[in-house]
Protein backbone atom coordinates (compact mmCIF):
# COMPACT_ATOMS: atom_id res chain seq x y z
CA UNK A 1 0.00 0.00 0.00
CA UNK A 2 1.77 3.29 -1.16
CA UNK A 3 0.46 6.72 -0.14
CA UNK A 4 0.45 9.53 -2.81
CA UNK A 5 -0.47 13.01 -3.11
CA UNK A 6 -1.32 14.66 -6.92
CA UNK A 7 -0.23 18.09 -6.63
CA UNK A 8 -0.63 20.56 -9.63
CA UNK A 9 1.38 24.00 -8.29
CA UNK A 10 0.79 25.60 -11.96
CA UNK A 11 -1.02 25.10 -15.17
CA UNK A 12 2.43 24.03 -16.42
CA UNK A 13 3.63 22.23 -13.97
CA UNK A 14 2.89 18.77 -12.55
CA UNK A 15 3.73 16.86 -9.22
CA UNK A 16 3.21 13.60 -7.63
CA UNK A 17 4.76 12.98 -4.40
CA UNK A 18 4.40 9.21 -3.00
CA UNK A 19 5.15 7.27 -0.02
CA UNK A 20 5.88 3.74 1.11
CA UNK A 21 6.92 1.15 4.09
CA UNK A 22 8.74 -1.62 2.14
CA UNK A 23 11.62 -4.09 2.09
CA UNK A 24 14.35 -4.43 1.07
CA UNK A 25 14.19 -4.55 -3.70
CA UNK A 26 10.22 -4.30 -3.13
CA UNK A 27 8.90 -1.74 -5.99
CA UNK A 28 7.31 1.57 -3.91
CA UNK A 29 5.35 2.82 -7.60
CA UNK A 30 3.30 5.81 -8.09
CA UNK A 31 -0.62 4.32 -8.75
CA UNK A 32 -2.51 7.02 -8.82
CA UNK A 33 -3.87 9.81 -10.57
CA UNK A 34 -2.57 9.86 -14.30
CA UNK A 35 0.31 6.93 -13.98
CA UNK A 36 1.64 7.06 -16.12
CA UNK A 37 3.28 11.15 -17.13
CA UNK A 38 5.61 12.85 -19.48
CA UNK A 39 8.22 12.84 -16.40
CA UNK A 40 11.75 14.47 -16.51
CA UNK A 41 13.09 13.91 -12.97
CA UNK A 42 12.21 11.60 -10.30
CA UNK A 43 13.37 11.43 -6.95
CA UNK A 44 13.84 9.21 -3.71
CA UNK A 45 14.58 9.56 -0.07
CA UNK A 46 14.87 7.30 2.51
CA UNK A 47 15.40 7.60 6.28
CA UNK A 48 18.46 5.11 5.98
CA UNK A 49 21.78 5.37 4.42
CA UNK A 50 21.84 2.07 2.15
CA UNK A 51 23.36 0.41 -0.84
CA UNK A 52 20.78 0.83 -3.65
CA UNK A 53 18.54 4.01 -3.21
CA UNK A 54 16.74 3.91 -6.78
CA UNK A 55 14.40 6.30 -8.57
CA UNK A 56 13.59 5.57 -12.47
CA UNK A 57 10.65 6.06 -14.75
CA UNK A 58 8.83 2.98 -16.32
CA UNK A 59 6.99 2.74 -19.58
CA UNK A 60 4.00 1.23 -20.15
CA UNK A 61 5.70 -1.38 -21.92
CA UNK A 62 7.47 -2.19 -19.12
CA UNK A 63 11.02 -0.31 -20.14
CA UNK A 64 13.48 1.57 -18.01
CA UNK A 65 13.74 4.70 -19.30
CA UNK A 66 17.12 6.19 -19.24
CA UNK A 67 18.60 8.62 -17.14
CA UNK A 68 21.16 11.34 -18.46
CA UNK A 69 24.64 9.66 -16.01
CA UNK A 70 23.19 6.11 -16.96
CA UNK A 71 22.62 5.45 -13.57
CA UNK A 72 19.41 4.29 -11.61
CA UNK A 73 20.88 3.66 -8.43
CA UNK A 74 23.03 6.04 -6.30
CA UNK A 75 25.51 3.76 -3.70
CA UNK A 76 25.70 4.02 0.14
CA UNK A 77 22.84 6.76 -0.09
CA UNK A 78 20.05 7.85 1.30
CA UNK A 79 18.50 10.35 -1.79
CA UNK A 80 18.75 9.63 -5.23
CA UNK A 81 17.31 12.63 -7.75
CA UNK A 82 17.23 10.79 -11.05
CA UNK A 83 16.97 12.82 -14.89
CA UNK A 84 15.64 10.86 -17.33
CA UNK A 85 17.15 11.49 -20.63
CA UNK A 86 13.26 13.22 -21.61
CA UNK A 87 9.95 13.11 -21.07
CA UNK A 88 8.94 10.96 -24.04
CA UNK A 89 7.65 8.58 -23.76
CA UNK A 90 5.61 8.81 -20.26
CA UNK A 91 6.85 7.06 -17.69
CA UNK A 92 5.14 5.56 -14.27
CA UNK A 93 7.57 6.79 -11.34
CA UNK A 94 9.41 3.92 -9.46
CA UNK A 95 11.82 3.95 -6.29
CA UNK A 96 13.26 1.15 -4.36
CA UNK A 97 16.40 0.04 -2.15
CA UNK A 98 18.59 -2.76 -1.78
CA UNK A 99 20.68 -3.81 1.23
CA UNK A 100 21.60 -7.35 2.09
CA UNK A 101 21.99 -6.40 5.36
CA UNK A 102 18.75 -4.92 6.51
CA UNK A 103 15.55 -7.40 7.46
CA UNK A 104 12.79 -4.96 8.02
CA UNK A 105 10.80 -2.34 6.05
CA UNK A 106 11.69 1.39 5.63
CA UNK A 107 9.59 4.02 4.43
CA UNK A 108 10.87 6.02 0.80
CA UNK A 109 9.69 9.06 0.11
CA UNK A 110 9.28 9.92 -3.38
CA UNK A 111 8.72 12.78 -5.74
CA UNK A 112 8.23 12.94 -9.74
CA UNK A 113 8.09 16.25 -11.85
CA UNK A 114 7.59 17.13 -15.41
CA UNK A 115 9.84 19.67 -17.12
CA UNK A 116 8.88 22.82 -16.50
CA UNK A 117 8.79 22.04 -12.47
CA UNK A 118 11.96 20.06 -13.12
CA UNK A 119 15.52 21.04 -12.03
CA UNK A 120 16.87 18.30 -14.68
CA UNK B 1 12.06 -42.27 39.89
CA UNK B 2 9.07 -41.04 38.41
CA UNK B 3 9.32 -37.81 40.08
CA UNK B 4 13.20 -37.94 38.93
CA UNK B 5 12.37 -38.02 35.03
CA UNK B 6 9.55 -35.68 35.44
CA UNK B 7 11.98 -33.41 37.45
CA UNK B 8 14.41 -34.17 34.44
CA UNK B 9 12.34 -33.72 31.62
CA UNK B 10 11.06 -30.09 33.32
CA UNK B 11 14.73 -29.03 33.54
CA UNK B 12 15.37 -30.26 29.94
CA UNK B 13 11.81 -27.97 28.86
CA UNK B 14 13.37 -25.10 30.96
CA UNK B 15 16.67 -25.47 29.32
CA UNK B 16 15.34 -25.75 25.53
CA UNK B 17 13.34 -22.52 26.20
CA UNK B 18 16.11 -20.70 27.28
CA UNK B 19 18.00 -21.47 24.30
CA UNK B 20 14.81 -20.87 22.03
CA UNK B 21 14.69 -17.11 23.88
CA UNK B 22 18.31 -16.34 23.78
CA UNK B 23 18.20 -17.59 19.94
CA UNK B 24 15.57 -15.36 19.66
CA UNK B 25 17.09 -12.29 20.78
CA UNK B 26 20.07 -12.81 18.94
CA UNK B 27 18.18 -13.12 15.83
CA UNK B 28 16.76 -10.06 16.45
CA UNK B 29 19.60 -8.35 17.45
CA UNK B 30 21.45 -9.49 14.43
CA UNK B 31 18.93 -8.58 12.41
CA UNK B 32 18.75 -4.88 13.90
CA UNK B 33 17.74 -1.43 11.95
CA UNK B 34 20.37 0.73 10.99
CA UNK B 35 21.10 4.33 12.46
CA UNK B 36 18.71 6.50 10.80
CA UNK B 37 19.59 9.48 9.39
CA UNK B 38 20.03 12.28 12.13
CA UNK B 39 19.85 9.39 14.24
CA UNK B 40 23.76 9.85 15.52
CA UNK B 41 23.22 13.56 15.36
CA UNK B 42 25.30 13.29 18.86
CA UNK B 43 28.36 11.71 17.94
CA UNK B 44 31.30 12.88 16.52
CA UNK B 45 31.42 13.04 12.79
CA UNK B 46 33.79 13.82 10.29
CA UNK B 47 32.72 16.67 8.27
CA UNK B 48 32.51 15.99 4.40
CA UNK B 49 34.19 19.30 3.89
CA UNK B 50 37.17 18.33 6.32
CA UNK B 51 37.36 15.00 4.94
CA UNK B 52 37.96 15.74 1.25
CA UNK B 53 40.71 17.87 -0.29
CA UNK B 54 38.65 18.72 -2.78
CA UNK B 55 36.19 20.41 -0.97
CA UNK B 56 38.51 22.37 1.03
CA UNK B 57 39.52 24.47 -1.85
CA UNK B 58 39.32 28.39 -1.60
CA UNK B 59 39.18 28.95 -5.14
CA UNK B 60 36.27 30.71 -6.09
CA UNK B 61 33.15 28.35 -7.61
CA UNK B 62 32.44 28.53 -11.09
CA UNK B 63 29.27 28.76 -12.09
CA UNK B 64 28.63 25.03 -12.91
CA UNK B 65 29.84 23.93 -9.32
CA UNK B 66 27.12 26.69 -8.12
CA UNK B 67 24.89 24.96 -10.22
CA UNK B 68 25.70 21.63 -8.58
CA UNK B 69 25.51 22.89 -5.25
CA UNK B 70 22.19 24.33 -6.13
CA UNK B 71 20.68 21.34 -7.54
CA UNK B 72 22.10 18.94 -4.48
CA UNK B 73 20.55 21.15 -2.40
CA UNK B 74 17.02 21.16 -4.24
CA UNK B 75 17.09 17.91 -4.07
CA UNK B 76 17.53 17.73 -0.09
CA UNK B 77 14.83 20.25 0.47
CA UNK B 78 12.54 18.17 -1.70
CA UNK B 79 13.59 15.02 -0.02
CA UNK B 80 10.56 14.45 2.35
CA UNK B 81 11.49 13.97 5.83
CA UNK B 82 15.27 14.33 5.96
CA UNK B 83 16.41 16.44 9.12
CA UNK B 84 17.72 19.80 9.03
CA UNK B 85 21.60 19.09 9.62
CA UNK B 86 21.76 16.74 6.89
CA UNK B 87 20.32 19.48 4.24
CA UNK B 88 22.97 21.67 4.81
CA UNK B 89 25.78 22.10 2.21
CA UNK B 90 28.41 24.62 1.61
CA UNK B 91 31.00 23.52 -0.96
CA UNK B 92 31.01 22.26 -4.23
CA UNK B 93 33.85 20.89 -6.80
CA UNK B 94 33.91 19.61 -10.44
CA UNK B 95 36.56 16.59 -9.35
CA UNK B 96 36.35 15.17 -12.44
CA UNK B 97 35.21 14.04 -16.24
CA UNK B 98 34.42 10.80 -17.24
CA UNK B 99 32.70 9.55 -20.99
CA UNK B 100 31.01 12.92 -21.20
CA UNK B 101 29.64 13.37 -17.72
CA UNK B 102 31.27 15.95 -15.33
CA UNK B 103 31.47 14.85 -11.74
CA UNK B 104 30.97 16.76 -8.91
CA UNK B 105 31.33 16.35 -4.97
CA UNK B 106 29.07 18.29 -2.91
CA UNK B 107 29.08 18.66 0.89
CA UNK B 108 28.22 20.24 4.36
CA UNK B 109 28.82 19.35 7.93
CA UNK B 110 26.69 16.03 7.50
CA UNK B 111 26.16 15.25 4.02
CA UNK B 112 27.95 14.24 1.12
CA UNK B 113 26.53 14.08 -2.48
CA UNK B 114 27.49 13.84 -5.61
CA UNK B 115 26.33 15.18 -8.55
CA UNK B 116 26.57 14.19 -12.47
CA UNK B 117 25.52 16.21 -15.70
CA UNK B 118 26.38 16.57 -19.01
CA UNK B 119 29.15 17.33 -19.98
CA UNK B 120 29.67 21.43 -20.07
CA UNK B 121 26.54 21.56 -18.93
CA UNK B 122 24.19 23.35 -16.35
CA UNK B 123 20.85 21.25 -16.44
CA UNK B 124 20.75 17.50 -16.21
CA UNK B 125 22.10 16.91 -13.39
CA UNK B 126 21.20 13.55 -11.01
CA UNK B 127 22.24 13.70 -7.65
CA UNK B 128 23.07 11.02 -5.04
CA UNK B 129 23.69 11.78 -1.36
CA UNK B 130 25.36 9.74 1.96
CA UNK B 131 25.93 11.16 5.20
CA UNK B 132 29.07 11.41 7.49
CA UNK B 133 30.92 9.79 9.46
CA UNK B 134 30.47 6.22 6.51
CA UNK B 135 30.52 8.39 3.75
CA UNK B 136 33.73 10.33 5.13
CA UNK B 137 35.74 7.57 6.78
CA UNK B 138 36.30 4.83 3.84
CA UNK B 139 33.57 2.36 5.38
CA UNK B 140 30.51 3.57 3.07
CA UNK B 141 31.78 5.89 0.27
CA UNK B 142 28.74 7.80 -2.11
CA UNK B 143 28.73 6.32 -5.63
CA UNK B 144 26.90 5.38 -8.50
CA UNK B 145 26.98 2.32 -10.87
CA UNK B 146 25.62 2.24 -14.03
CA UNK B 147 26.09 2.12 -17.85
CA UNK B 148 27.32 4.52 -20.40
CA UNK B 149 25.44 5.32 -23.91
CA UNK B 150 27.00 2.52 -25.34
CA UNK B 151 26.24 -0.38 -22.94
CA UNK B 152 29.80 0.14 -21.04
CA UNK B 153 29.94 -0.21 -17.20
CA UNK B 154 30.21 3.03 -15.33
CA UNK B 155 31.40 3.39 -12.00
CA UNK B 156 32.43 6.50 -9.85
CA UNK B 157 32.95 6.97 -6.22
CA UNK B 158 33.95 9.73 -3.97
CA UNK B 159 36.96 8.45 -0.90
CA UNK B 160 38.49 10.58 1.36
CA UNK B 161 41.69 11.88 1.54
CA UNK B 162 44.49 8.97 2.20
CA UNK B 163 42.73 6.90 -0.06
CA UNK B 164 45.31 7.27 -2.68
CA UNK B 165 44.59 4.48 -4.72
CA UNK B 166 41.51 1.68 -5.09
CA UNK B 167 42.05 -2.12 -6.84
CA UNK B 168 39.46 -3.19 -9.46
CA UNK B 169 38.23 -6.66 -9.33
CA UNK B 170 36.93 -7.80 -12.57
CA UNK B 171 34.25 -10.35 -12.87
CA UNK B 172 36.97 -13.05 -14.45
CA UNK B 173 38.98 -12.37 -11.54
CA UNK B 174 41.75 -10.22 -12.71
CA UNK B 175 42.48 -7.11 -10.43
CA UNK B 176 43.83 -3.63 -11.59
CA UNK B 177 44.89 -0.59 -9.31
CA UNK B 178 43.58 2.76 -10.37
CA UNK B 179 44.44 6.15 -9.05
CA UNK B 180 41.95 8.22 -7.24
CA UNK B 181 42.52 11.73 -8.43
CA UNK B 182 41.07 14.84 -6.60
CA UNK B 183 38.57 12.25 -3.94
CA UNK B 184 37.30 10.89 -7.32
CA UNK B 185 37.86 7.17 -8.90
CA UNK B 186 35.86 6.82 -12.01
CA UNK B 187 35.46 4.31 -14.27
CA UNK B 188 33.98 2.69 -17.44
CA UNK B 189 34.84 -0.70 -18.67
CA UNK B 190 33.69 -3.22 -21.45
CA UNK B 191 34.40 -5.89 -18.79
CA UNK B 192 32.40 -6.01 -15.79
CA UNK B 193 34.10 -5.08 -12.02
CA UNK B 194 32.74 -6.21 -9.43
CA UNK B 195 34.40 -4.65 -6.62
CA UNK B 196 36.49 -1.77 -5.83
CA UNK B 197 38.69 -2.64 -2.83
CA UNK B 198 41.02 -0.31 -0.72
CA UNK B 199 42.69 0.63 2.11
CA UNK B 200 42.12 3.23 4.46
CA UNK B 201 44.50 5.68 6.68
CA UNK B 202 43.29 3.28 9.40
CA UNK B 203 44.84 0.39 7.78
CA UNK B 204 41.34 -1.16 7.26
CA UNK B 205 40.60 -3.14 4.01
CA UNK B 206 37.53 -1.02 3.02
CA UNK B 207 35.19 -3.24 -0.38
CA UNK B 208 31.94 -1.76 -2.08
CA UNK B 209 30.36 -4.13 -4.81
CA UNK B 210 29.91 -2.44 -8.10
CA UNK B 211 27.43 -5.15 -9.95
CA UNK B 212 24.37 -3.17 -11.14
CA UNK B 213 21.30 -3.31 -8.37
Amino acid sequence: MSVAIVAAPSADAYVHSWSCYRYSTNDCSDTTGTTYNPWLEVLATSGYSVYHICAEGVTAAGNQRSTIDGVICNVNTFVRDSCLISTSPDSQGKVHWTDSSYGFTIQLQANAYTAPSSAC
Amino acid sequence: MTNKKTYLGAGALVILLGAVVIALIAGTSGNRAPDAVGADAGSPALAPTAALASLRSAEPRSDAEDAALTRARGSLARGGSIPVEYRELTAARLVGTSEGLDLYAVGGPRSLCVVTAPHGSLRGMSVGCGRSPEATDGSRPVGGVGKTPDGRQRVYFLLPDGIDAVSARYADGTTRELPVAANLISLTSEEPVDALTWTGTDGRRGEVSTRPE
